[in-house]
């Protein structure tokens, strides 16, 4: 390497003073310690369990709209129960059926 | 400050057969910051793309990624980050960029010593800003470094002889451009 040369020259010293100003004095180490950043730890549980929460959740809603949806749309898609449950026929008693053995009520 | 000499051999590899990092970076971090540098002018820019053209070989070098020559790599990584940055800054702040006393710094104890200083720096950095990216770089080898012609003509992959017109004519104008600015009294 050849030797360093440091003439006289005002503008050589205005030059040398002005980039000797612009570095960083002392010069700073290497800081790998952006390299880890702090983060929580994490279990390896914790995806599943935000997911099975969201699974959950979804599921819940579902059903919930299910049953609101067959209460108000009973007469319609619930099972029909026939006339026995309609008015006066669902009042008076059935007719036994004709059995050997018991006596018969008329 | 004694500024590290210009080193073309390699870093002398630890029993993991890698160069030691630390080496590494006392080896050639001014000069990824005195490339950067020239083409920001600005010595905190500058130092944080130095970090993190460090950074990023601290990285694949984790990834076990094969860099042979780390010289080469991080001086064109850098470059690659300063050019990025000055595309950002562009688009921020179109052609001049935000400046606080003309982006120089400045270690004088005196304030009216600082003062005077702090306006020559700005003014010979502004007209360093006017200057081509390429004598920019030769000035600051040059200066910040004390980096001799050969030194600078290897490090930017150039001929000596190109090395020393870009200095000679960079220190020409710059001369002119300060005498035009009434900076006739120089340090």
């Amino acid at each position: 390497m050849k030797p360093t040369h440091h003439s006289s020259d005002p503008l050589d010293g205005l030059l040398r003073a002005y980039f000797r100003s612009q570095m960083p004095t002392p010069w700073p180490a290497f800081r790998p310690q952006r390299l880890h950043r702090p983060t929580a730890p994490q279990s390896p549980w914790s995806g599943y369990a935000s997911r099975l929460a969201l699974a959950a959740s979804v599921a819940f809603l579902l059903l919930t709209g299910y049953f609101l949806a067959g209460g108000s749309l009973g007469s319609g898609i619930g099972p029909h129960l026939g006339p026995l449950h309609e008015g006066k026929a669902a009042r008076e008693p059935l007719p036994l059926p004709d059995m050997p053995g018991l006596p018969q009520d008329h | 400050m004694n500024s590290t000499p210009p080193k073309s051999d390699p870093p002398c590899p630890s029993p993991t057969g890698r160069p030691d990092f630390d080496e590494l970076y006392a080896r050639h971090s001014r000069e990824v910051w005195a490339l950067v540098y020239a083409r920001c002018l600005n010595a905190h820019t500058a130092m944080d793309i130095t970090q993190e053209a460090f950074l990023r070989l601290w990285r694949d070098w984790e990834a076990a990624e094969p860099i042979l020559n780390p010289r080469a790599w991080l001086l064109r990584v850098a470059r690659n980050l300063a050019e990025d940055y000055a595309k950002s800054a562009f688009r921020r702040f179109g052609t001049h960029p935000p400046q606080t006393m003309h982006g120089v710094q400045s270690r004088e104890d005196s304030p009216l010593e600082r003062l005077a200083q702090e306006e020559t720096f700005g003014q010979l950095r502004d007209i360093l800003e006017e200057m081509p990216q390429a004598d920019r770089e030769v000035l600051t080898f040059r200066y910040a470094l004390d980096y001799d012609t050969e030194q600078i003509a290897q490090l930017l992959g150039i001929n000596s002889t190109a090395v020393h017109m870009r200095l000679s004519r960079a220190r020409q104008r710059l001369a002119q451009r300060l005498k035009e600015q009434g900076i006739g009294q120089l340090p």
